[in-house]
């Protein structure tokens, strides 16, 4: 028999030999449990930890602007903001702040203001039902019951000028009658009940998560800003005499 | 003649050798490529291992900042909030009084006003007016109706009471709703 040349007998002759499927059995057996037990959970772990970097990019991306943002904030001025704004939207009903206010807008406007009364809201034996009403962030009101005489002109006047004072207030109702005749103006002033809400907005409790982006603030809002900046501001103003220092919330209804 | 057997059977198995040889060294090769391969992959795993505690590390920096400068983003937090309620009040509230003025100043020499009723929790508004004549009421109507219209402030309009008085003079209550 003639092997000289014949390859593919040689390989078939070959192929009968242990020794020639011993290193290719070996490696593929290497090859198979490297995958199993290396290769596998590496991809795995690359795929997870490429997915986490991905969402980590992100969180540092808002995390970058949020602090880029808070740099450029000087914060006296926003103290000096908040200030303002607290005057117009307090953390607290504005018990004290609403008496001037309102003694000094009746006055400006030429309308009697005859008494008021103001409404406790919820009074809950348990705090925690009170608790529950509370709603940090939002905007809360605070009713108060006047009785006030004037001309229509007049408290109409004073009730347009609640809009534009600090702490805000709007009347919820009110109800004119009697001689509204422009041209024969009533001399008596005439008695009107009015229904006011003061507002107020408790602080927000919560900040949310560190990532959370922070707004800049609007051309809107800045101008709104100006805007309250305006708004007549009686709270320095006495309006009952003092009597004693104040050594606390009387008014913590 | 003499026949040499033993030179091709050498032949043969010097071939065969050759065979194995080459299947090894297939074999090898296919095995230091696989492993480069596997340390490239694991290579890969601790770069982007380190990228990510890297990443990680930044994070924690910003938070550090970020937290330096949490009193500034309560107070501005707190600002932008009351900034919005405020916005959201004015805006829905401005209007009404001003418009109630309007009206006010509007009024015709033959019209009275006898009674405003405003209610801005149930955004509801009533009128009462007394005319001499029942043209006139209706052209004071159609006035407000004109401006309640154009400062959208009602939507519905709606007359609840028309008397005639014992003078002659007409009285009406017309009531504006949301």
């Amino acid at each position: 028999m003639d092997y000289k040349g014949n390859k593919t007998a040689i390989w078939a002759q070959a192929q009968r030999d242990r020794r020639f499927w011993l290193m290719p059995l070996a490696v593929a057996v290497a090859v198979i449990s490297l995958t199993g037990l290396v290769v596998i959970p590496i991809l795995q772990g690359i795929r997870e930890d490429l997915a986490a970097v991905e969402k980590e990019k992100a969180e540092l991306t808002k995390l970058v602007a949020k602090r880029t943002v808070l740099t450029t904030l000087n914060e006296a001025v926003i103290t000096e903001q908040l200030k303002t704004v607290n005057r117009v939207l307090p953390s607290r009903k504005p018990v004290l702040p609403l008496i001037n206010t309102l003694a000094n807008s009746a006055s400006g406007a030429g309308v009697l203001l005859n008494s008021y009364a103001f409404d406790p809201g919820v009074v809950a034996s348990e705090a925690a039902e009170v608790k529950a009403e509370e709603k940090p962030g939002e905007l809360a009101t605070m009713s108060v019951k006047s009785s006030i005489s004037g001309s229509y002109d007049a408290v109409l006047s004073f009730l347009s000028a609640l809009g534009r004072v600090a702490p805000l207030m709007y009347p919820e109702n009110a109800a004119f009658g009697g001689a509204l005749d422009p041209a024969e103006p009533s001399s008596e002033p005439m008695p009107i009940q009015v229904m006011l809400a003061a507002y107020y907005a408790l602080p927000l409790k919560q900040l949310g998560a560190m990532s959370d982006p922070l707004p800049e603030m609007s051309q809107n809002q800045q101008t709104l800003l100006t805007k309250i900046n305006e708004f007549n501001d009686y709270q320095n103003r006495d309006a009952l005499p003092v009597t004693q220092e104040f050594r606390g919330n009387f008014f913590s209804f | 003649m003499a026949i040499n057997l033993v030179s091709g059977r050498k032949q043969e198995l010097r071939e065969r050798q050759l065979v194995y040889l080459r299947v090894q060294f297939i074999s090898m090769t296919i095995l230091v490529v696989f492993l480069g391969a596997v340390l490239g992959l694991y290579g890969l795993k601790v770069y982007v291992a380190h990228n990510l505690e890297q990443i990680n590390q930044d994070i924690v920096a910003e938070e550090t900042a970020i937290a330096k400068l949490r009193a500034v983003e309560v107070k501005y937090r707190l600002l932008l909030n009351k900034l919005t309620l405020i916005d959201g009040f004015l805006a829905e509230n401005d209007t009404i009084l001003s418009w109630l003025q309007e009206v006010y100043n509007s009024v015709p020499a033959e019209i009275k006003l006898t009674g405003v009723t405003l209610d801005n929790l149930d955004r509801q508004l009533n009128l009462k007016v007394e005319a001499t004549s029942m043209t006139a009421v209706i052209a004071f109507l159609d006035l407000v109706e004109t401006t309640i219209k154009q400062s959208q402030l009602y939507q519905n309009i709606a007359v609840d009471s028309v008397t005639r008085n014992d003078d002659g003079s007409y009285g009406l209550g017309v009531n504006y709703t949301q």
